[in-house]
């Protein structure tokens, strides 16, 4: 097939899922359009105070995310816009947009807020999205301070111009920059692309639907993402936590989970997230305020993912959060106190009532309305619960072929593994249009760099910001002060310094005056700086000899009630910038070649389906499996899903990579050695042929995780003891199973020592329960568990078994079941948490959920890779919410078991997404290393191995003369080596001890300025 | 420059405190300007050497702000130079620096108003304390 097939692809929605896979598409060489339905991409995440389980700041995360987005240049953002049709096929498709006004022009608006400030509206009084309605807003606003595009944007629905024609406008005078145009009209375009991904998430479940808990008539029940508003430093309240009755600090703080999830009248599964991020909440509520008593009513407790247990335990011990194990019947406003009377039915079945002052509302996700509409538009098909229907075995990919679905469109899911399935679509696509990989994007072209000739010539460019900067400092005054300094031989005010046609007046200036520094004095760096960076690239100068000055967020803005003082800060801040600007080196980038080559790590079900996206998109690839088989022992990987044929899944997968021409197989095959670096592995393989040493770019470990062998409960001492596994086995392959009474156990030997949930164990009990039931309906099954981890759709798996009549008895982690013999009867006793009482049963078959363990092997390969295991045996990702497929050092990638237990999507997803981060690197063909990086002064290291212990990316290595040296591509540029160097032998560039200590000379001392 | 307030030296990690600078700025909060901002990668790059320099070179204080515990982007870097600014402090102490003049902060970058009141918190600090930097010693080094 030759047909034409385009590099653009449309991701549609911008939240974190659509952002992932925009910049690992854009990454791998094509161009993206991101969709976005609101004013500015970012979606639910940047809402978001904390995350857990780690709870780490939300917007620390996704910020750089939104920026990067931003500025790529292989990526066009298309914000207030939605997707009207879809024509075409798989690689060559139109899409049609329509696209709504935003009535600013965003290449022009500066986000200064003058306009909003002028606005008629003195008051901001309608309800702002962002902060889900505490806050409030004008018709014209920013979305959110970290906004992208960070523009203002008006709301016709809200502004008197629109309303009513009669508004004096003020708004449009305002803007210094005429960056407002109310003559914008809704436009319709269509775009060619090769193929789509549909990222459109979730909505919270509407509270006022809940009738019996009072949201929305109550002053005092918040839903969770409001109150997660409140908790945020820059929302309503500045991170206070008030209640809105009376703007006082509530003590008892409740909260309430499976709002609007596993209840039939309003949605039957379990929406995956709130358990966690409800305990998340009590926590950082807590945090805030330690006066507050955080209780939290409970069914079930999910906490199945990686690091949750342990945020469950910390949230008990640490911080006293109070867990109740309820189902809450109504809830009562007190009308003098506004206070909300709980009424509920604890775990021994007597019902209570309990006093709070604040009520939060643990809200489940539903599809979105957005979703549900494009899939009508772009016809592709809905499951029964209105998400996107895919199959287990793809998981990402649509009923349509060529569109692919991820994050919460296709099921209730959390960040993590929202970003995984973004990575997997994101693969999927670079595969299905391999051939068109670099038709759409360009290379940029520089000029041949000027190589610095002795003394500095600084040039200084200290900006107006219209008036936001020179409103208050006196930036004249400020250049003036510039020209003095020494090494400048240039200093001039500019209204806007980041406009367009400045940035052609700078690059003439550079060569007119032979500048060979820059200073720019303006906003912050974080957002700037590489665009400056990129014009006096253009301009021939090396992107390192430029410093930015920060007088906007960190001079003017917060002084604004003293201008002389902050003029004088601004000076400072300019003599500073270039006493560095003289010390500034021309740092090198230089490119290394890529091996374009993968090696992958175990092959099992992940290790086949990454090699298989590797080698789709167009990558040699060497599978590596210890055993004589790939994908050995189905029943041992993970927990089959009901009616899905594995056996055939693995017969296609078994021929489709043995016969792939970009695969080879090394089967009865271990890893000797593996050298290098991230583009440039050199690795041995043991295998029956002898060694053999391959170069590869990447490497995916891709071992899995197995069924945990217990030594309690008597297996392997009785026959009548079997694990899940065993009995799966024997359901599918015989001998008949003849046991009448059924006893399965849950969590068995989950103790200190294996603390994590395996994800699988309660579905595939369910599942046998049911198997069981299937074959003789007369059968008694007792399920014995702490919690029942039936999350997201499993939730109506559950409900057939308890529907069905299998038992499920609850016990306490403190009371574990006791499994002995009398007179060859097995008897199981457990104390039954609602009953309150022990209970006795004699079965003749015992069934034990014993868990999943990591590969042994892992011990072995966290040596050769030099990358670390948590204290499970299980390898540590490089951040569990955004990078949850990567591993610290770059080049090495995780999927399958070696990284967390998952079910059979989940594994693919992961695998997929582990192929699609390796194949980023890959493709580029070159790297760059250098830049801002540590090196070592070899005269001065005296191999103390300082640097080598702390670095946290293992770029340090000793050279054949036994001195330090840094590995440039690991380098991250942290600097924690150079700080850290008794013998002061390490520098980073850019950020050279002489420059950082002429700065403080000179803030201080102006008159030493001279001094050498 | 005519003004009684101290001076101060904030070395600011670029992804997290420096963020939450510049948060406090858009959110158009109010500080001391005699704090001044000095932006490293990661407070892992914070050289012992810096805080000493900073208070030769006529600092009253100086503030080391990072990310999180847990939050810094190179993993460790905060936790090295929390480390580092104890270290320091005992350092301070016995050469007659008051150890209160330095001190080491974690904050998110959505906590602009943290930064804000950090930056008033440490100038009045600084205030309440004897005015010089140097408490006189009996003899010799300082
Ligand atoms: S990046 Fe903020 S402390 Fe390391």
């Amino acid at each position: 097939m030759s047909e034409l097939k385009h590099g653009a692809v449309a991701v549609v929605g911008g939240g974190i899922g659509g952002i992932q896979a925009t910049l690992d598409l854009a990454d791998s060489g094509f161009y993206v359009y991101l969709i976005e339905e609101g004013p500015a991409i970012g979606g639910r995440m940047a809402q978001l105070d904390k995350t857990f389980p780690t709870n780490d700041c939300a917007m620390c995360m996704l910020s750089p995310k939104l920026v990067e987005v931003g500025r790529h240049p292989n990526v066009q953002i298309i914000t207030l816009a939605s997707v009207e049709a879809l024509e075409g096929q798989p690689g060559n498709f139109r899409i049609t947009l329509r696209q709504r006004p935003r009535y600013v022009d965003i290449t022009r608006c500066i986000a200064c807020g003058r306009c909003i400030a002028s606005c008629v509206y003195q008051d901001a009084k309608f309800p702002s999205e962002f902060d889900v309605g505490l806050g409030k807003r004008k018709p014209i606003y920013i979305p959110f301070p970290q906004a992208v595009p960070l523009a203002a944007v008006v709301d016709p629905q809200t502004c008197i111009f629109f309303k009513s024609g009669r508004c004096p406008q003020n708004c449009l005078q305002a803007c210094e920059r005429g960056a407002l145009d109310f003559t914008q009209t809704e436009r319709l375009f269509s775009l060619d692309v090769g193929a789509v991904i549909l990222a459109p998430g979730f909505e919270p479940y509407d509270a006022r639907l809940v009738g019996e808990y009072g949201f929305g008539r109550y002053a005092n029940v918040l839903t969770a993402p409001q109150f997660e508003r409140l908790l945020s430093a820059s929302g309503p309240t500045m991170g206070k936590v008030l209640r809105p009755s009376d703007g006082k600090a509530p003590k008892k703080v409740a909260f309430i989970h499976c709002v609007g999830s596993r209840d039939l009248r309003h949605q039957s599964y379990c929406s995956a997230v709130c358990c966690m991020y409800a305990t998340k909440e009590a926590i950082v509520a807590k945090e805030h305020d330690h006066a507050i008593e955080p209780t939290i009513f409970y069914i079930d407790l999910r906490a199945y993912g990686k690091g949750f247990e342990s945020l469950v335990k910390r949230a008990r011990e640490e911080h006293g959060v109070r867990y109740v194990r309820s189902m809450i019947s109504q809830i009562i406003e007190i009308p003098e106190t506004k206070n909300l009377l709980i009424r509920y039915r604890d775990d021994s079945g007597s019902v209570r009532e309990e006093e709070f002052d604040l009520v939060v509302l643990a809200v489940g996700m539903r599809p979105s309305t957005k979703g549900q509409e494009l899939a009508r538009k772009l016809s592709i098909e809905l499951n029964q619960h209105s998400f996107a229907q895919t199959s287990v075995f793809s998981p990402v990919m649509s009923t349509r072929e060529g569109v692919f679905v991820t994050g919460a469109f296709t099921g209730p899911k959390d960040i993590p593994e929202t970003v995984i399935q973004a990575s997997a679509a994101a693969a999927a696509v670079a595969a299905l249009l391999a051939p068109a990989r670099g038709t759409r994007t360009q290379a940029k072209q520089y000029p041949e760099e000027l190589v610095p000739d002795g003394s500095p010539r600084i040039g200084v460019f200290v900006c107006h910001c219209g008036s936001n900067i020179a409103g208050v400092v006196d930036v004249k005054a400020v250049a003036e002060y510039a020209k003095t300094l020494p090494g400048v031989v240039h200093a001039e005010n500019v209204l806007y310094t980041c406009s367009q046609d400045n940035l052609k007046h700078m690059k003439d200036v550079i060569r007119e005056k032979k500048l060979n520094r820059v200073v720019v004095a303006s906003c912050t760096p974080r957002n700037l700086a590489a665009l400056f960076q990129d014009t006096i690239r253009e301009a021939g100068l090396n992107k390192f000899l430029f410093e930015m000055v920060n007088i906007r967020e960190q001079c003017s803005w917060v002084h604004s009630d003293q201008p002389e003082r902050a003029t004088e800060k601004a000076k400072s801040l300019v003599r500073m910038g270039v006493a560095k600007a003289r010390e500034l080196k021309p740092l090198s980038v230089q490119s290394v070649r890529v091996a374009p080559a993968a090696l992958v790590l175990g092959g099992g079900l992940s290790g086949m389906v990454a090699a298989l996206t590797l080698a789709d998109s167009g990558f040699e690839t060497h599978l590596v499996e210890k055993s004589s088989e790939l994908w050995r022992d189905l029943q041992e990987l993970v927990c089959i899903p009901e009616g899905e044929d594995v056996q055939g899944l693995r017969a296609k997968l078994l021929r489709t990579v043995r016969t792939h021409p970009q695969i080879r197989v090394h089967t009865n095959t271990t890893v000797k050695e593996i050298s290098g670096f991230v583009g440039n592995f050199s690795s041995v393989l043991r295998g029956p042929q002898g060694e053999e040493r391959i170069q590869h770019g990447v490497v995916i470990v891709a071992t899995e995780a197995y069924e945990h062998k217990p030594n309690e409960y008597l297996y392997g001492a009785d026959a009548r003891v079997l694990t899940q596994r065993e009995l799966g086995r024997a359901l599918t392959e015989g001998p008949r199973v003849r046991a009448k009474t059924i006893v399965m156990i849950q969590c068995v030997e989950r103790n200190e020592k294996r603390p994590y949930c395996s994800r699988i164990c309660c579905a595939e009990a369910i599942k046998n329960a049911l198997a069981l039931l299937q074959q003789d309906p007369n059968r008694q099954i007792y399920v014995l568990y702490r919690e029942m981890i039936s999350y997201s759709f499993l939730e109506d798996l559950y409900r057939r078994a308890r529907d069905s009549g299998v038992i499920f008895i609850h016990h306490d982690e403190q009371s574990l079941p006791v499994v002995r013999k009398e007179n060859e009867q097995i008897v199981v006793t457990v104390r039954d948490t609602r009953l309150r009482q022990e209970v006795l049963i004699k079965p003749d078959l015992v069934v034990l959920s014993t868990g999943v363990v990591p590969d042994p092997y892992n011990e072995e390969l966290s040596r050769l890779l030099k990358v670390p295991l948590d204290a499970q045996g299980f390898f540590v990702e490089a951040h569990i919410k955004l990078r949850p497929v990567d591993c610290t050092s770059h080049g090495i990638f995780l999927c399958g078991g070696s990284h967390a237990p998952g079910t059979i999507p989940e594994l693919i997803a992961k695998a997929q997404a582990a192929a699609g981060r390796a194949a980023i690197i890959l493709s580029k063909g070159q790297l760059e290393a250098g830049g801002i990086v540590a090196s070592v002064d070899q005269e001065k290291c005296t191999a103390c191995l300082t640097c080598l212990r702390e670095c946290p990316f293992g770029a340090v290595f000793i050279n054949e003369q036994g001195l330090a040296e840094i590995e440039a591509v690991k380098c991250q540029g942290c600097g924690i080596c150079a700080a850290d160097c008794p013998a002061k032998a390490i520098q980073l560039g850019q950020f050279e001890d002489i420059q950082e200590l002429r700065m403080l000379e000179e803030l201080f001392h102006p008159e030493r300025m001279s001094a050498v | 420059m005519t003004n009684s307030e101290p001076k101060i030296v904030a070395f600011c990690c670029h992804y997290c405190a420096f963020a939450a600078a510049d948060l406090a700025g858009v959110l158009r909060l109010k500080y001391p300007p005699n704090v001044h901002i000095i932006r490293l990668p990661c407070t892992g790059k914070l050289d012992t050497l810096y805080i000493l320099k900073a208070f030769e070179a006529g600092a009253d204080g100086v503030i080391v702000a990072g990310c999180l515990e847990g939050g810094c982007h190179f993993i460790s870097g905060n936790l090295r130079a929390k480390k580092r600014v104890l270290a320091v402090k005992g350092l301070l102490a016995r050469i007659g620096i008051a150890p209160e003049r330095l001190e080491f902060f974690n904050l998110s970058s959505a906590q602009g108003d943290r930064f804000a009141q950090i930056a008033r918190e440490m100038t009045e600090r600084i205030k309440s304390l004897s005015s010089s930097v140097l408490t006189p010693l009996p003899e010799g080094k300082g």
